[in-house]
């Protein structure tokens, strides 16, 4: 029982994390060196979502999948699908922030680049690897985001067992029934996985972009 | 050290490989599903998990239990979020009834409602005779009494209560948790307060709330009833075999087995 609910976790945030930074990092770069008429409200609109409730990207969620929503063709509401997308959803804006802030020094990094005459591919695998930690660093708060969260899982993965029950769903649920060590525990392997994660990706940070 | 820098991302691009891999396939085998959308009492007390299994393996369905409160088990159920519900409140059913989105519905279990309290008062409700009266009791003395306070079948019945004792819960001592039975009964154990709760939920809970005790209970009367309905969606007739499954003989031996397992004695009822 366990395992399922650490597996379910891991294929909830891995691959919404993938996709929030996949969407993100891209988006911060192009809000950091573009310039265009409404940049300053979309870097403040960015800000605001990157302290969205989860509760409030859930209900959201929850009202374009159901079945009467606009997208209930999909039916997706109550599976893990639903659940990515709300994270997806309430990560891009951290990534996106983050990677704005990140991007320090990238308009030299940009000169550097026109001077060696790098373009296309080649000038974004540049970019990519000389700010390799600081996407690290976003990859990181992501995971971080995705692990926690709760409020928004829980209503459109419903918390179904052996399906879209995760580490932080099964804590509530294990609360609601008063089984306070249980929650213990689960709270405990949370952790856990989330010190993995951590783990590894400092490895990534430290040994291999160094 | 190149090879070492290559081996790492390769390790970390497999360990990605293998979530994505087992992930959506894992637990998606060639059975058909349905969602029930549940009221959170007989689901949480385990009941659901304990008589379904043996269906599901039979006929090769699973069912996918959204455990929410009365109310919003019926709104989800409304939006044809999922193909059958299981709750307590007949007038809901009655509703979905007259709005043509179940056929009919079947009454399986059946428990009651009792009103708990702080172990401390019990001798002042000795002489009680009836719920109403209890309910006067408390609010005579401004005793703390924890409400629901969300649309549950649960609520509705204390509501009722209220209404049958001429009296409106407006005092000082009555705390609105808005939340689920299990954490409303948390709160009351630690409040030390008066609680309306459906037995089943109360004795699967008994060991974790040290203060209370049951200070009302009464099962001829008819407003204590506590029946749980089961309905589903014309559009999946298949489930009409859970329907009937709910009325035969294994499930009535499962019932037996589960209040024994976990009671002792008869909580939940077969209802006829």
């Amino acid at each position: 029982m366990l395992a399922n609910v650490v597996l379910s976790t891991l294929v909830v945030c891995i691959p919404s994390t993938f996709l929030a930074v996949l969407i993100g990092v891209p988006a911060g770069y192009f809000l950091k060196i573009k310039r265009f008429k409404y940049r300053k409200i979309v870097i403040r609109v960015v800000y605001t979502l990157s302290g969205l409730p989860p509760v409030l990207a859930g209900l959201l969620v929850y009202i374009l999948l159901s079945r009467r929503g606009p997208f209930g063709f999909l039916d997706i509401l109550f599976t893990k699908w639903a659940m990515i997308v709300t994270q997806v959803i309430l990560i891009i804006p951290i990534v996106t922030l983050y990677t704005l802030a990140g991007l320090k020094n990238i308009d030299s990094v940009l000169d550097n680049l026109d001077y060696l005459s790098m373009k296309g591919r080649r000038k974004y695998i540049a970019i990519v690897r000389e700010y390799s930690k600081e996407i690290v660093y976003a990859i990181v708060l992501g995971l971080s985001r995705a692990i926690s969260e709760v409020g928004g899982v829980l209503i459109v993965g419903g918390n179904i067992e052996g399906s879209t029950r995760i580490l932080t769903t099964a804590i509530i649920f294990e609360i609601t029934k008063g089984e306070f060590s249980n929650a213990l525990m689960l709270g405990a392997v949370l952790l856990a996985i989330s010190f993995t994660f951590n783990t590894i990706l400092q490895i990534l940070q430290g040994d291999v972009f160094d | 050290m190149k090879t070492q820098r290559y081996l790492k991302s390769l390790i970390a691009f497999l360990f990605l490989i293998c979530v994505f891999g087992v992930s959506f396939f894992s637990g998606t085998a060639a059975v058909k599903t349905y969602k029930i959308a549940t009221t959170t009492s007989i689901y949480d007390s385990g009941f659901l998990d304990f008589v379904t299994p043996a269906f599901e393996k039979k006929n090769k369905v699973k069912f996918n239990f959204i455990s929410v409160g009365s109310g919003q088990a019926v709104k989800i159920f409304k939006n044809g979020d999922a193909d059958g519900i299981i709750i307590h409140e007949k007038s809901f059913l009655d509703e979905l009834k007259k709005e043509k989105l179940i056929n009919s519905y079947t009454a399986f279990v059946s428990n009651y409602f009792v009103l708990v309290g702080p172990k401390d008062k019990k001798d002042l409700f000795k002489k009680v005779k009836s719920i109403q009266e209890a309910f006067v009791l408390i609010r005579k003395n401004n005793f703390k009494f924890v409400s629901r306070a969300d649309n549950s079948a649960t609520y509705i019945r204390e509501l009722e209560i209220w209404k049958l004792s001429k009296l409106k819960p407006n005092f000082d001592g009555y705390i609105k948790s808005g939340q689920g039975m299990g954490m409303s009964l948390n709160l009351a154990n630690e409040k030390k307060a008066f609680i309306l709760t459906d037995e089943a939920t109360f004795y699967k809970m008994k060991n974790k709330l040290d203060a209370l005790d049951v200070i009302y209970q009464n099962p001829n009367d008819k407003v204590l009833e506590n029946i749980y309905y089961f309905a589903y969606s014309p559009k999946k007739m298949q489930l009409s075999k859970f329907a009937s499954y709910l009325k035969s003989k294994e499930f009535k031996n499962l019932v037996n087995s589960f209040n024994q397992k976990f009671f002792k004695k008869e909580v939940y009822r077969i209802v006829k």
